[in-house]
């Protein structure tokens, strides 16, 4: 014996994929196993002998492989920390390790396998009949049903692995690389279309690969030799392998999936020949390991050198079983028989008859013995439509290989649009009305006969190419396959009346589930699919939709082209949620001065794309480094980086009318070298931004916005222009400029120990002062404003500069004591002051009058922005107010933003700011209060965690309410 | 992912523009019954069928306008705001030629494209 | 390589905002003007290949207004209002033509002698000429993705169709790239194909990072100016 006792095929034309030369092993369930490079995990577990690979999702029965090309669900196996891996596509690398799924115990031993005794309490439907009464039960049953339910098993700490994107583009994609796939791409590129074929195998050719043509391997074999030789001597044909599409959108765009990476294609023409799938017979224990697809066979065969078993019995009604039989013979197994549905005719059925196989026509599989893998078959006669005779022969076999029709896999053509119906005389689906620049080749198309698959693929990639060069086509691609009627047996279903036919084996759905749905009253076949779940398991119902449909034709009596087909939805293959995360591409905005903060100790916030410093020192030394901050502007000085605030150039002879129209004050009298403060509303009147407007000259402004306002403010602009075509140019010049605000008594000694040719002198350059010039050789526009009221310069400079001003100030700054400061001691000095932040001390209702800002709105103006709305809501009259308060007991707890007001046990307002002031040594903030209650003075209640706390109405600023440091 | 034909930069996917809302004439903020502003301010069309909508370019904040169909799914051209004037006067001018006014100014790209969507 | 310059960043008022990048990939720097330009980094082979190179300090400055195209033409710029089309300058530099109303103009590889900063000394808004200058050399980073593979890596993170085929030399793309709002440019050095991106300066991190992630899997390299001016000069 030469030592491997497994059903690895040791001829030439068997074994296409696999390196004998390179075996390897790997682990299931803890158990070596020996496969070759090239091999699958299903077809290595296969050729060693293990056909059963999981336990079904409700009744935990044993299951194998039936598709071998990762399109049913019972060959979902967990790798590692990752669940839900197809055993059937996935390779084998040494020393992997791969677990089954869905059982307790082990595979063989499956303690919830008693599931299967209990179907009759598991009726169809019975997540709705069960568990929802007492109400609440379901909590208790959910986590159980749960863990026999589950699938793989998921590891919150699993690794994160690179997963990213990629656009691709071309003129025409071929999806498949059958022989339609292989032609029609070849037709397309001969056309000189750039074309881009994908296929998933790692090979070209499809049912190439491992069928035959008429009786003869070898003329299949010819043939995808010199397709493939062809596809690849065509330099604008790009061929994808080992990627999958997973849907078919608008406007061309095909998402694959290839490895770790999720191509987003963009092409003109997309071409569908992604073949069929197999279609199973429903008789009693269907769904024993060991029965599979005849192509299933013959790809375990063909492409991994595994025969699938010793003794073979096959079910078929067309050639294509007959000539899997064949295959059988050669690979050096045995046919105990080929039990035929009807009468084929075909020269593979006169070949297997010259090989001597037994032929049983007109019969069928009725049932099944052995558990773990198939023991022998059942066999009776067909006496009528789904009707059988007792089983007149057990046959002993080890596989069973069924051929009893197909359906075409139309998922990516009704992605995009195209209209299912079923064709009475092929007994399939078809896909009508596809959207233009979407065409289907091959079998999917209905077109099987070689002959035909060649001429129907080469015009309909001729067909597309023409199309993209807006040339007439040559040729029809509309072509009718009659002898494809001998494919699809009508009505593959026996039912035993004991037992279980499975249809859909994801779901564990047998042909009395169905029924039942029917006779539970759901009736349609969108209902019959979400109520019974046919189709909702992980193969999305390609071996069930078309069974399913057959059932409830036959309970309702209505053709099945009346119960129609429910729809198709992407994706057509598992995806991952790392393959729609791909790459993290979250840009980060670092200001020119970034990295002194980082030098500085900074910890960072972010404010939009940007990273503010929100105070400089360590994280638990928080609240002393803030406050050191405040205490420094308030006593010395402080440096804050102040980039992020947007900035926008208005320049042209209507800038000043411009800004009059788009802000709520009033401009066109505003002197040059002066900023003035901007409120920005929307046209029904809410504020939605605010800063300030300096007059560089008659017909330059340079107007701030917040650092996360700054684009809508922009767009608002423009918009409006658009419209308005004033002789004015804006422009969004937030990243051109880096900017400081240098704030605190010592502020002007510092600027002034500096080289400038400005006037620093408080006559010179008063408060609300603008100055363009330059500070130590750095050109700057410097603003005299007071956000945080002290004398303050907030000086903006060329990006590039950036750093070297934060240089400069913090070298000059050292002698007085100059701090820098960020964010959180910014809002507390701003708040001392009673300065509003927009979008924090305003909401997306608030007006200018509720905010206590009409000093701010131009009462003669003919126009601006809201206006209308503003003056409606004034004459209507306002319910309330923002107010500035103190929090009346010190000891009390301190509120928070967004803290209710509470009158009479109703929630009347809202805490919008607050804060204890190191500098007051009280906590002041901002409320929105009914106008009754906004009188200075007035006393409320805050509810804080629960607690009651008492607070005062008192005008602001809290902080020299004289307004006199600023302007120092 | 849906193309978008950008007047300015050409077709690209539908991730690089913002809506800008239905395209509606402003009533005479001056002239206008509170009624009249309100439904200008808050009601759409949201019609079934055909409708004109303003769209941006984001990265060149670029701002045109779009017919589209709303039960096709299908964009049916697209145009800068002149040519949509331009469009507009000319039907009324074929409707009312005692009317007629002197055709917008027709641009290339439009007055106000800029890279700067920093 | 003779280094007469060799100087740091920190001894200039202006500075790259990739500076921290390009030290990391232990950059050299060369003087130019009043700013710092990494030196000593990748080969003439990689820049062919694929490799991304930082022209940040180089001068680079807009023009914006409704009168853009005549206001440069009067400047002697070679343009004509062909939105998203590159013109290339007698001195070697480029204008990029944005639209009708709004031009960038590239200052060439070695240097530009402070023509664009005079042309933006000299302009006047009282002028009147309906053209604006912004300051792009600081608004915008200014990156070039150089070689046959480029098209390849852009392909990673860009919706537009870049190959060398369908976007020819001179052609402009205003687009989004890894999320970011970028000019892409192609203008070619001799016969390397070059993609000049413009994109937000203080996403200039940021977006080096992604274009070098995308760019790892085809074995690229950072070069330097001196690298594409080696490409230039044949």
């Amino acid at each position: 014996m030469s030592g491997h006792s497994t059903g690895r095929i040791d001829k030439p034309g068997f074994g296409l994929l696999i390196d004998r030369t390179k075996p390897m092993s790997f682990t299931f369930d803890g158990r070596l196993f020996n496969g070759y490079h090239g091999d699958t995990i299903a077809s290595a577990l296969y050729g060693a002998g293990q056909v059963l690979l999981s336990r079904s999702f409700k009744y935990h029965r044993p299951r194998g492989a039936l598709t071998m090309n990762g399109l049913d669900a019972n060959t979902l196996v967990q790798v590692a920390d990752e669940p839900n891996v197809r055993a059937d596509l996935h390779p084998i690398s040494s020393g992997l390790a791969v677990k089954s799924i869905n059982h307790l115990g082990s595979l063989e031993r499956d303690a919830f396998s008693v599931m299967d005794y209990f179907s009759r309490f598991l009726p169809v439907g019975f997540y709705y009949k069960t568990f929802f009464r007492p109400a609440g039960i379901w909590k208790y049953f959910e986590r159980p049903i749960r863990i026999m339910a589950g699938l793989g098993t998921l590891d919150p700490r699993a690794e994160h692995k690179y997963y990213d994107k990629s656009y691709l583009f071309a003129d025409v994609v071929v999806i498949g690389s059958g022989p339609a796939g292989l032609e029609a791409a070849i037709a397309a590129a001969e056309a000189g279309a750039d074309t881009l074929l994908i296929e998933e195998m790692s090979e070209l050719g499809g049912s190439l690969l491992y069928g035959r043509i008429g009786d003869s391997r070898d003329a299949a074999d010819t043939l995808r030799r010199d397709l493939v030789a062809k596809a690849r001597s065509l330099t604008n044909l790009t061929i994808l392998t080992e990627t999958v599409v997973s849907g078919l959108f608008t406007d061309g765009w095909v998402a694959a999936i290839g490895g770790n990476r999720l191509y987003k294609i963009r092409t003109r023409e997309a071409i569908v020949a992604a073949g069929s799938f197999d279609q199973p017979i429903v008789f009693r224990n269907n769904d024993r390991p060991g029965i599979l697809f005849a192509t299933a066979a013959q790809r375990l065969m063909r492409l991994y050198g595994v025969r699938p078993g010793n003794r073979a019995v096959i079910a078929t009604s067309n050639a294509f079983g007959y000539e899997a039989a064949l295959d059988m013979l050669d690979a050096g197994g045995e046919v105990a028989a080929i039990v035929d549905l009807g009468t084929t005719s075909a020269p593979a059925v006169e070949a297997a008859r010259a090989r001597g196989i037994r032929i049983v026509n007109n019969a069928t599989l009725v049932d099944a013995k052995g558990y773990l893998r198939v023991e022998s078959i059942g066999v009776a006669s067909i006496t009528g439509h789904g009707k059988t005779s007792n089983v007149t022969d057990w046959i002993t076999c080890d596989c069973v290989l069924i051929s009893v029709g197909c359906s075409p896999a139309l998922n990516l053509a009704s992605h995009a649009g195209a209209k299912v119906v079923f064709d009475e005389a092929l007994q399939m689906h078809r896909a009508v009305n596809p959207p233009v620049g979407v065409s289907l080749a091959g079998s999917a198309a209905g077109v099987w006969s070689p002959k035909l698959v060649a001429t129907q693929a080469q015009a309909t990639g001729a067909a597309a190419a023409s199309r993209i060069k807006g040339e007439p086509a040559v040729g029809s691609p509309d072509i009718t396959d009659h002898g494809a009627a001998a494919i699809t047996h009508p009505y593959p279903i026996f039912k035993s009346g004991k037992g279980k036919e499975f249809i859909d084996f994801d779901e564990d759905l047998t042909v009395k589930d169905i029924i039942n749905s029917v006779k539970d009253g759901y009736d349609d076949i969108q209902l019959v699919k979400r109520y019974s779940t046919a189709g909702l398991g992980p193969s999305q119902g390609r071996h069930a939709n078309l069974n399913t449909i057959r059932v409830v034709g036959g309970v309702t009596g209505k053709p099945l082209e009346a119960i129609g087909t429910t729809t198709y939805r992407p994706p057509l293959v598992p995806e991952k949620f790392a393959h729609m995360a791909g790459r993290a591409f979250e840009p980060t905005r670092l200001t020119s001065m970034h990295r002194r903060h980082e030098e500085l100790g900074a910890q960072f916030m972010t404010a939009g794309l940007w990273m503010r410093p929100a105070y400089y020192g360590a994280k638990d030394d928080a609240q002393r480094a803030i406050e050191d901050e405040v205490r420094a502007v308030r006593t010395a000085a402080g440096l804050i980086d102040v980039s992020t605030l947007g900035g926008l150039d208005v320049r042209g002879p209507d800038a000043a009318a411009f800004i009059d129209r788009m802000y709520t004050w009033a401009y066109e009298k505003q002197p040059v070298g002066r900023a003035r403060y901007t409120l920005m509303t929307d046209m029904a009147g809410v504020v939605i931004d605010d800063g300030v407007a300096c007059r560089l000259a008659p017909n330059h402004y340079y107007v701030t916005a917040t650092t996360s306002g700054v684009d809508q403010v922009y767009r608002a602009m423009t918009w409006f222009n658009v419209q308005w075509k004033m002789d004015v140019d804006v422009a969004n010049v937030t990243a051109a400029y880096s900017a400081v605000n240098l704030a605190g008594p010592k502020a002007r000694a510092i600027v002034q120990s500096l080289a400038t040719d400005i006037d620093f002198s408080k006559d010179a350059f008063p408060y609300m002062g603008v100055r363009t010039g330059t500070l130590a050789g750095i050109p700057v526009r410097i603003l005299r404003v007071g956000f945080v009221g002290e004398a303050g310069y907030e000086i903006h400079c060329p990006a590039g500069y950036g750093e070297a001003l934060w240089d400069t100030l913090m070298a000059a700054g050292k002698p007085h004591g100059l701090k820098p400061f960020g964010v959180e001691a910014q809002r507390i000095l701003r708040l001392e002051k009673g300065h509003i932040i927009v979008g924090q001390d305003t909401d997306g209702l608030t007006n200018p009058i509720e905010a206590g800002m009409d000093w701010a709105l131009a009462k003669k103006k003919a126009f601006y922005v809201g206006k209308r709305s503003i003056e409606m809501q004034a004459a209507k009259g306002i319910t309330r107010k923002l107010v500035g308060f103190t929090v009346i007991d010190s000891s009390a707890p301190v509120p928070k933003e967004c803290h209710l007001v509470i009158r009479g046990g109703q929630i009347v307002g809202r805490i919008t700011s607050v804060v204890k002031s190191p500098t007051l040594g009280k906590v002041v903030g901002l409320a929105y209060l009914p106008l009754d209650m906004t009188d200075v003075g007035q006393r409320f209640e805050i509810r804080v965690d629960g607690v009651m706390v008492s607070a005062e109405v008192v005008p602001t600023p809290f902080y020299d309410p004289d307004n006199a440091r600023q302007e120092l | 992912m849906k193309i978008l034909k950008c007047p300015l930069n050409g077709p690209r996917n539908i991730t690089e523009f913002v809506w800008g809302g239905e395209m509606k004439p402003m009533p005479d903020p001056a002239t206008a019954t509170d009624a009249e502003w309100t439904e200008y301010l808050f009601l759409e069309e949201n019609l079934a069928g055909e409708i004109t909508e303003w769209w941006l370019h984001a990265p060149t904040n670029f701002w045109f306008v779009a017919r589209r169909n709303t039960i096709t799914d299908e964009i049916i051209e697209t145009m800068t705001y002149d040519a949509f004037l331009a469009r507009q006067q000319a039907a009324s001018t074929a409707t009312a030629p005692d009317e007629a006014e002197p055709a917008a100014r027709p641009v290339t790209g439009g007055a106000d494209t800029g890279a700067t969507s920093t | 390589m003779t280094t007469p310059n060799m100087t740091a960043p920190d001894q200039h008022l202006r500075r790259t905002p990739l500076r921290l990048a390009l030290e990391k990939a232990d950059a050299r720097w060369t003087a130019l003007e009043d700013i710092a330009i990494a030196d000593g980094l990748g080969t003439v082979e990689g820049a062919r290949h694929l490799a991304i190179t930082d022209l940040s300090p180089l001068p680079r400055l807009g023009f914006k207004g409704r009168e853009t195209i005549s206001a440069m033409q009067k400047r002697g710029i070679v343009l004509e209002a062909i939105p998203n089309r590159a013109y290339r300058q007698p001195d070697g530099g480029l204008c990029l033509v944005l639209a009708a109303s709004e031009v960038i103009l590239l200052s060439p590889l070695a240097g530009d002698n402070g023509r664009l900063q005079g042309l933006h000394d000299t302009w006047r808004l009282d002028d009147g000429e309906r053209t604006y200058p912004l300051l792009r050399s600081d608004s915008h980073a200014w990156f070039v993705v150089s070689g046959a593979k480029a098209p390849e890596m852009f392909a990673k993170i860009c919706g537009v169709d870049l190959r060398l085929a369908k976007f020819p030399d001179l052609s402009i793309a205003q687009t989004s790239v890894a999320k970011l709002s970028a000019i892409v440019t192609r203008a070619d050095i001799r016969d390397t194909p070059a993609f000049h991106i413009l994109a937000d300066s203080a996403s200039a991190l940021y977006f080096f990072d992604c274009l070098t992630d995308a760019a790892q899997e085809f074995g690229s390299t950072i070069a330097c100016r001196t690298v594409l001016r080696n490409l230039e000069s044949g």
